[in-house]
C-alpha cells in the first residue's frame, strides 16, 4: 500500500493569491537527501527529505492510505485538517536546510547536480544561480520571521540571458549546465569557470523545457514554437527536430502552460515530452509522448491522459519484478515514469506494463508543475500551483525491486553501449595502462606536484594557508574598525567569512589544497636560501628573479656534477612544488626590495597643458619641483630660487646651480648612485650624491614622461615615446627604443593615472614594462622588439592566481588584481578602486597566452620556468572540455612528439638534462591520462616509449 | 540580485532611555563586490505626519569590495529632542535603517518604537517641559519591516530597465500585516493611520 502525504508546512509564501511551487527536486545522494523547492516568492528553499518521515510520525500530516494495485483509484483529499501551529514551527525548525533569497523575481526551476553537491535555479530576473553548501550559520531572509535554517548555502550568479529563464538542466558529468529562456535561446555554461560554452539558437519562440541525455550525448529542448530539438553535445548542432507531432498542440491551453518539462529515461534510451495533443483516428487526446533513440526519435508512442501533461519525470533507478532473480541483461529491468497533469492528476507508468500503475486524481489541488523522485527510487514528490506538494511513497512490491548498483551498471552499460554512447562523457578504460597513469596522476596531485587549476585558482587556498601558518593577518578585519572620511564615519566591519562562491566550485578536494599549502612554506624558504647566494640579483626585480632562479639552477647542477635522474627529479619536484608560489614569490620579493621612491605613482596634473601630438603625458607636475628620494633618510630634491637643493631632514646637504632662467621639470635620484634633474630646456643634469656635477649635461629630444634612477640604472621615457636605459655610474647607453608600439590606443583617456609603471631591469639588462591595463612587455634586444609576457588574462589566469595580503592597511585589495596591488605599494596615493567584477570577455587562460609565456621563457633561457609552463600547457590541452578537443589533439601530439624525439624542438631543447622517457612516463603522460577521451594517445605514447 | 543582503540586525541596549544611543549590530553579506562604499543611514521619525521632522542620526560608509559576510555595530546618538514636537515626543514612532549605494537606496529596515515614562501617572499627565531622563524607549526589535528596492549596483542587469515600474520587491511586510495588526492594535489611536507609517 502506497502512502501519500501532503506536508503543508513545506510551502512558499503566497504571492498574487497563489502559493505556486514552480519546481521541486530531490538531491541525488543516498545519505539524508534534501529537497529543493522554488516558487513565485523568489526564494529557493532546501528541506530535509527525512523530516517528511518525522512529520508523519508526529501526526501533523494526515496519512493517506491508498491501494495502488489497481489503477484508476480515485483519491480525494481536499478536506482541511486542523494543524497545530506550534507543531508546524517545530517541524520547520528541523526541516528547513536553507532559505535562499538570491533571485529578485519568481524562480522557475531548481535542479540538483547529478552528484548532488550543487543546486541550480533559474528565475524571472534573467539570472541563473548555482548554490553550494558552506560551513557556518545559515540565515533566513531578514524580516521574514522564518526559523533559522540549519545549513549555510551560498549562491553565485550566472548572467547571460536577456529575458526570464524558465529551466535548467545539468549534464550527467556535472560540468555543464544548460538554461533555457524566454529570449528563445539556450545557454550552456561551464560551471567550473562560469563561462558560456555556447548559446544555442534554434527555437523560434520561448524555450520552456530542456533535459540532458544521461549518456551525455544529447540535450533535448522543447519550445513554444512546438518543436522539440535534440542537440548534439559534441558540436552543438541539431541532431533531430521534432515538429510534426506537436503541431496539434497549438491551442491556448498549451500556450498558457508555463513549462514543457521533458525527461530522458535513466539508461538514455527514451525521451518523453510533455504537452502533446495526440490525434489518433480523428480523436484528440492529451498525452505525453515517448520517442525511442533506437528508432531515431521517429515513432512516437503516447501516454494518454484526461488533461494536458505539464511535466514528466523518470525515476533514476531501474526495477525488476522479482527480488531474488538475477536480471538478465536488459530485458527484465524496467523503468518508471511519473506524469503530472493540469488537473492535478498524478500518473505513474512502468515500462513493463501497458497500463498505468497508478492514477491519482486530485493528487494536488492545482496543476502539477514539477516532479521529483528520491534517489532510492521509491518516493515521488509533486509540486503544484495550489496547496502543499504531494509526497508519495511506494512499497517495494508495488513498484518493483530496485536493481543493485552492480546490476544497474550492467544494464546501463549494455544499453548505452548499444546506443553507442560515450558513457557520461567519460569513456571506459581500455587498458590497465590508463588506470596506472590515472593513479600516478592522482598521487602527484595529492603530493601537490602538478599545476592544476583545482589546486591553484581558489582564493580560499590562500586564506586557508594563512590561517594555518598563523602569521598572516588577513586584509579583512577580525574586529570592527572606524575612522572618518570627511564628515562621515567609515566603518570597517568585522569579517565573518570571505569565501568567494565562485572559487568554491573548484575547491572540491580540500585535502589537496592542504597538501599544497603545506608544501609552500618550506619551498619558499628554500628558494630564499638559494637567493642568499645571489643577494644582488634578488635585489633587482621580477625579471631578474627569473634569472636568479635560473642561475641557482645552474649553480646546483654544477655542484651536482653529472646530474643523474634521481637528482634531477628531486630538483624537478622542488621546482614544481613552488609553482604555486612561483609568481607570488616573485612579486612579494619585488615588494620587499622596492624603495618608496621607485614606487611613487605617476600622478599627472590634469590641468596641465598637453601637446596633443605627443603620445604620452608629461612628467608629473607635483614632482617637478620637489621630490622625495628616500623616505627613511628623509632625503629630497627641491628646486627653490633657481637652485637645486638636496635636503636631508630639512638640512641642506648640497646645492647646485642649473643655469639661468631655467626651471626643473623632472627630478629623480637614488641615494646610493646619483641624482638627476631635467630642466625646462630639456637638458638632463646629473649630480653625484655629494652634489658635484657628473659628466656633461645631455640634451633630450622632447619633454620627459618618466625619469627614474633605479638599482644602478637611469631610465628615461620622453613624451614622444623614446625610452632610454643608461647603466650607472658610467652613464652608458644600454638600450634605446620606442614605447609607442606597446601603448594602447587611447592613453590620454587615462589622465591622472599611471600609464607605465616603474620599469624592471633584468640581469641581462632587458627591460620589462608593465602598463596600466595589466599588459606587460619585455624588450628583447636580440629581436629588437617587444615581447608580450603578460596580457590582461594574466591577472585572471587559472594557473597563476596571485593573492596578496595587505597588512593592516585600510584599503583592502580587490582580489586578483595586480594593478591595484601595484598602487598599494605606492603608499602615497590612495589606491583607486578597480572593479573586481567578472571581466566581460572570457579572460581565463588561453592556450595562446600560455604559448606566449612559454616563448618568453624560452627566449629568456629560463628552462625551469619553461618546464612549469609546459606542464600547464599540456594540462590545458588535455582539459576535459569536449567541444574544443579535436583541434587540440593535433597540438598535443605535436608537443608529445617533440618532447619524445626532438633534439632541437621548441619543447625538447628546454628539457636538455632531463631523461625524456622517465619524464614522459612519470610526469607528462599522467597529465594526459586525466582525460579519458585521450587514453588512446596516452597508450600510443607508452607503447612508443617501451619500444624505444 | 541584490549585491548586498542584510542577514541579521540585532537591536542592542533595548529597552533604554530616550537619551541613550541607538546600537544596532548588523550582519550583512556582500554577494557581488562593489566598486564604491555602501552607505548606512539611521533616520529617526520625529513626527509621523511631517517628513521634514525626520532626523538623520548618522550616515556611515562601509566597504563592500570583498565577497563575504561582515558584521558591525552601528552606534548612533539619540535624536535631538528639541527638534521633535512635544506632542510627538511620547508614544509610537519609528526608526529607520537604510542602506544605499551610489545614492540610491536598496534596503530599508524599519522598527516601531515606543517612548513612555516609567510611571503610568506621568504618561497620563505628561510633565511640561518633559523630563527626558525618565523617558524609556522601547524598540519593537522583533518586528522589523524590511523593504527591498531594486538596484542595479555595478552591473547592468537588463531586467531592471525594462520593468522600472516594479520599484519594490520582496517586501515581507505583507506576511506580517496580520501579526502587526494584532500586536499594535493598542497603538492605533496614535498616528498609525498616517500613510507614512505604512511605507515600510
Amino acid at each position: 500500500m502506497g502512502r501519500a502525504l501532503h506536508p503543508d508546512w513545506l510551502a512558499h509564501r503566497v504571492r498574487q493569491g497563489q502559493p505556486h511551487i514552480f519546481s521541486i527536486d530531490i538531491q541525488n545522494v543516498q545519505d539524508n537527501p534534501r529537497i529543493a523547492t522554488c516558487g513565485c516568492d523568489g526564494i529557493v528553499r532546501i528541506w530535509f527529505l527525512q523530516s517528511l518521515a518525522i512529520a508523519e510520525q508526529n501526526g501533523v500530516d494526515k496519512e493517506k492510505e491508498t491501494g495502488v494495485s489497481l489503477p484508476n483509484i480515485e483519491e480525494t483529499n481536499s478536506e482541511e485538517h486542523p494543524s497545530d501551529k506550534n507543531n508546524i514551527t517545530s517541524i520547520l525548525q528541523n526541516a528547513l536546510a536553507a532559505s535562499l533569497s538570491y533571485h529578485s523575481r519568481s524562480v522557475n526551476m531548481v535542479r540538483w547536480s547529478p552528484q548532488g553537491q550543487f543546486l541550480a535555479s533559474a528565475g524571472d530576473d534573467f539570472l541563473v544561480f548555482i548554490y553550494h553548501k558552506e560551513e557556518g550559520k545559515g540565515y533566513s531572509p531578514f524580516g521574514s520571521k522564518e526559523p533559522t535554517p540549519l545549513e549555510n548555502w551560498r549562491g553565485r550568479k550566472l548572467s547571460g540571458h536577456s529575458n526570464d529563464v524558465l529551466g535548467v538542466a545539468w549534464s550527467p558529468c556535472g560540468e555543464l549546465l544548460a538554461s533555457c529562456s524566454v529570449d528563445n535561446t539556450i545557454i550552456v555554461w561551464n560551471v567550473r569557470s562560469d563561462t558560456i560554452v555556447t548559446r544555442l539558437q534554434g527555437h523560434e519562440s520561448f524555450v520552456k523545457g530542456l533535459s540532458f541525455d544521461p549518456t551525455g550525448r544529447f540535450l533535448a529542448s522543447h519550445g513554444e514554437d512546438l518543436a522539440v530539438l535534440i542537440w548534439k553535445t559534441s558540436d552543438w548542432r541539431v541532431e533531430k527536430e521534432i515538429r510534426e507531432i506537436f503541431k496539434e498542440s497549438r491551442t491556448v491551453e498549451y500556450q498558457k502552460s508555463l513549462f514543457y518539462r521533458l525527461d530522458w529515461s535513466p539508461c538514455g534510451r527514451e525521451l518523453v515530452c510533455s504537452n502533446c495533443l495526440a490525434v489518433h483516428h480523428d480523436k484528440r487526446a492529451h498525452a505525453a509522448v515517448l520517442f525511442r533513440r533506437e528508432c531515431n526519435f521517429d515513432k512516437p508512442e503516447y501516454f494518454k491522459t484526461s488533461a494536458p501533461v505539464f511535466c514528466v519525470r523518470y525515476s533514476q533507478r531501474m526495477y525488476k519484478s522479482k527480488k531474488d532473480e538475477q536480471v538478465t541483461i536488459g530485458n527484465e529491468a524496467y523503468t518508471a515514469i511519473a506524469m503530472g497533469t493540469a488537473s492535478g492528476t498524478l500518473v505513474v507508468w512502468v515500462s513493463k506494463s501497458s497500463k498505468a500503475l497508478l492514477v491519482l486524481k486530485n493528487a494536488c489541488e492545482g496543476p502539477i508543475f514539477d516532479l521529483g523522485w528520491s534517489p532510492d527510487g521509491y518516493s515521488l514528490i509533486a509540486s503544484s500551483a495550489n496547496g502543499p506538494p504531494l509526497y508519495f511513497h511506494f512499497a517495494e512490491e508495488e513498484l518493483g525491486y530496485v536493481l543493485t548498483a552492480k546490476e544497474e551498471k550492467e544494464v546501463f552499460d549494455e544499453v548505452r553501449s548499444k546506443l553507442g554512447a560515450n558513457y557520461e562523457n567519460v569513456p571506459l578504460t581500455q587498458s590497465t595502462v590508463q588506470l596506472e597513469m590515472e593513479d600516478l596522476y592522482a598521487k602527484r596531485i595529492q603530493e601537490g606536484h602538478f599545476q592544476t587549476h583545482q589546486v591553484l585558482s581558489s582564493q580560499d587556498h590562500v586564506v586557508e594557508k594563512d590561517k594555518m601558518s598563523g602569521a598572516y593577518q588577513p586584509s579583512l578585519q577580525q574586529e570592527q574598525h572606524e575612522y572618518s572620511v570627511g564628515k562621515k564615519r567609515r566603518i570597517l566591519p568585522k569579517c565573518l567569512s570571505t569565501s568567494n562562491p565562485q572559487d568554491n566550485f573548484v575547491a572540491r578536494n580540500s585535502n589537496v589544497t592542504f597538501e599544497v599549502n603545506h608544501h609552500t612554506e618550506p619551498i619558499g624558504t628554500n628558494l630564499n636560501g638559494h637567493m642568499n647566494d645571489y643577494k644582488n640579483i634578488v635585489a633587482v626585480d621580477t625579471t631578474s628573479d627569473t634569472h636568479a632562479s635560473l642561475k641557482s639552477e645552474q649553480f646546483q647542477s654544477r655542484q651536482h656534477g653529472n646530474s643523474s635522474w634521481i637528482k634531477e627529479q628531486t630538483r624537478e619536484e622542488d621546482s614544481t612544488t613552488d609553482d604555486v608560489n612561483f609568481f607570488v614569490q616573485r612579486f612579494r620579493k619585488k615588494l620587499e626590495s622596492y624603495t618608496p621612491t621607485l614606487a611613487e605613482a605617476w600622478l599627472f596634473d590634469s590641468q596641465g597643458t598637453l601637446d596633443s601630438h605627443y603620445k604620452l603625458p608629461p612628467f608629473p607636475m607635483e614632482w617637478s619641483k620637489h621630490r622625495s628620494i628616500n623616505e627613511e633618510a628623509k632625503i629630497s630634491l627641491r628646486f627653490v630660487n633657481n637652485d637645486l637643493y638636496c635636503y636631508s631632514n630639512d638640512t641642506i646637504l648640497w646645492e647646485a646651480a642649473l643655469g639661468k632662467n631655467v626651471q626643473t621639470i623632472a627630478l629623480a635620484g637614488e641615494t646610493s648612485t646619483l641624482y638627476t634633474a631635467i630642466t625646462s630646456d630639456n637638458v638632463l643634469h646629473l649630480f653625484s650624491i655629494y652634489g658635484s656635477r657628473l659628466y656633461a649635461p645631455m640634451f633630450l629630444n622632447a619633454r620627459p614622461h618618466m625619469l627614474e634612477v633605479l638599482k644602478g640604472y637611469l631610465f628615461v621615457i620622453l613624451v614622444n615615446g623614446e625610452m632610454s636605459l643608461y647603466r650607472l655610474p658610467q652613464v652608458h647607453l644600454v638600450l634605446r627604443a620606442s614605447v609607442l608600439p606597446i601603448l594602447p590606443e587611447q592613453v590620454f583617456e587615462k589622465m591622472g593615472q599611471p600609464v607605465i609603471y616603474p620599469p624592471l631591469v633584468s640581469k641581462q639588462e632587458d627591460i620589462c614594462l608593465t602598463l596600466y591595463n595589466g599588459n606587460s612587455y619585455l624588450f628583447q634586444r636580440n629581436l629588437g622588439n617587444w615581447i608580450s609576457i603578460a596580457d590582461d588574462s594574466f591577472i585572471h589566469s587559472e594557473f597563476f592566481h596571485i593573492n596578496f595580503s595587505n597588512q593592516g592597511e585600510y584599503e583592502s585589495i580587490p582580489q586578483r588584481n595586480i594593478l591595484t596591488w601595484f598602487r598599494k605599494m605606492v603608499g602615497k596615493v590612495a589606491a583607486p578602486k578597480i572593479s573586481n567584477m567578472k571581466p566581460s570577455k572570457v579572460l581565463l587562460e588561453t592556450l595562446a597566452h600560455l604559448e606566449t609565456m612559454m616563448a618568453s621563457a624560452s627566449i629568456l633561457n629560463s628552462k625551469e620556468e619553461f618546464r612549469k609552463l609546459m606542464l600547464c600547457y599540456i594540462d590545458k590541452l588535455c582539459s576535459t572540455q569536449a567541444t574544443e578537443l579535436p583541434s587540440r589533439i593535433e597540438k598535443l601530439k605535436q608537443v608529445l612528439d617533440d618532447i619524445l624525439q626532438g633534439r632541437d624542438g621548441f619543447f625538447s631543447r628546454n628539457l636538455d638534462s632531463i631523461e625524456i622517457t622517465t619524464f614522459m612516463l612519470h610526469v607528462v603522460l599522467p597529465i594526459v591520462s586525466k582525460n579519458r577521451q585521450l587514453q588512446n594517445i596516452a597508450e600510443e605514447y607508452v607503447e612508443k616509449i617501451k619500444s624505444m | 540580485m541584490s549585491a548586498v543582503e542584510v542577514l541579521q540586525v540585532d537591536v542592542l541596549n533595548n529597552p533604554g532611555f530616550f537619551g541613550d544611543p541607538f546600537r544596532f549590530e548588523i550582519t550583512y553579506e556582500v554577494r557581488e563586490a562593489l566598486q564604491q562604499d555602501i552607505e548606512w543611514k539611521v533616520i529617526y521619525v520625529g513626527c509621523a505626519k511631517d517628513e521634514s521632522l525626520d532626523q538623520v542620526l548618522d550616515e556611515v560608509l562601509l566597504p563592500a569590495d570583498t565577497v563575504g559576510r561582515f558584521q558591525f555595530t552601528l552606534e548612533v546618538v539619540a535624536p535631538n529632542p528639541d527638534k521633535i514636537p512635544i506632542d510627538d515626543l511620547l508614544g509610537i514612532t519609528a526608526v529607520l535603517i537604510t542602506c544605499s549605494y551610489r545614492d540610491q537606496e536598496f534596503i530599508r529596515i524599519g522598527y516601531y518604537l515606543n517612548n513612555e515614562y516609567e510611571e503610568a501617572e506621568m504618561n497620563e499627565n505628561p510633565p511640561s517641559p518633559p523630563i527626558l531622563e525618565s523617558i524609556r524607549r522601547h524598540i519593537f526589535a522583533e518586528e522589523p519591516r524590511v523593504t527591498h528596492f531594486l538596484h542595479s549596483f555595478d552591473s547592468n542587469d537588463s531586467y531592471l530597465d525594462e520593468n522600472s515600474s516594479h520599484s519594490m520587491v520582496n517586501s515581507y511586510s505583507n506576511l506580517l500585516d496580520t501579526v502587526e495588526e494584532t500586536q499594535h492594535s493598542k497603538l492605533k489611536h496614535s498616528d498609525m493611520q498616517s500613510s507614512r507609517m505604512n511605507m515600510f
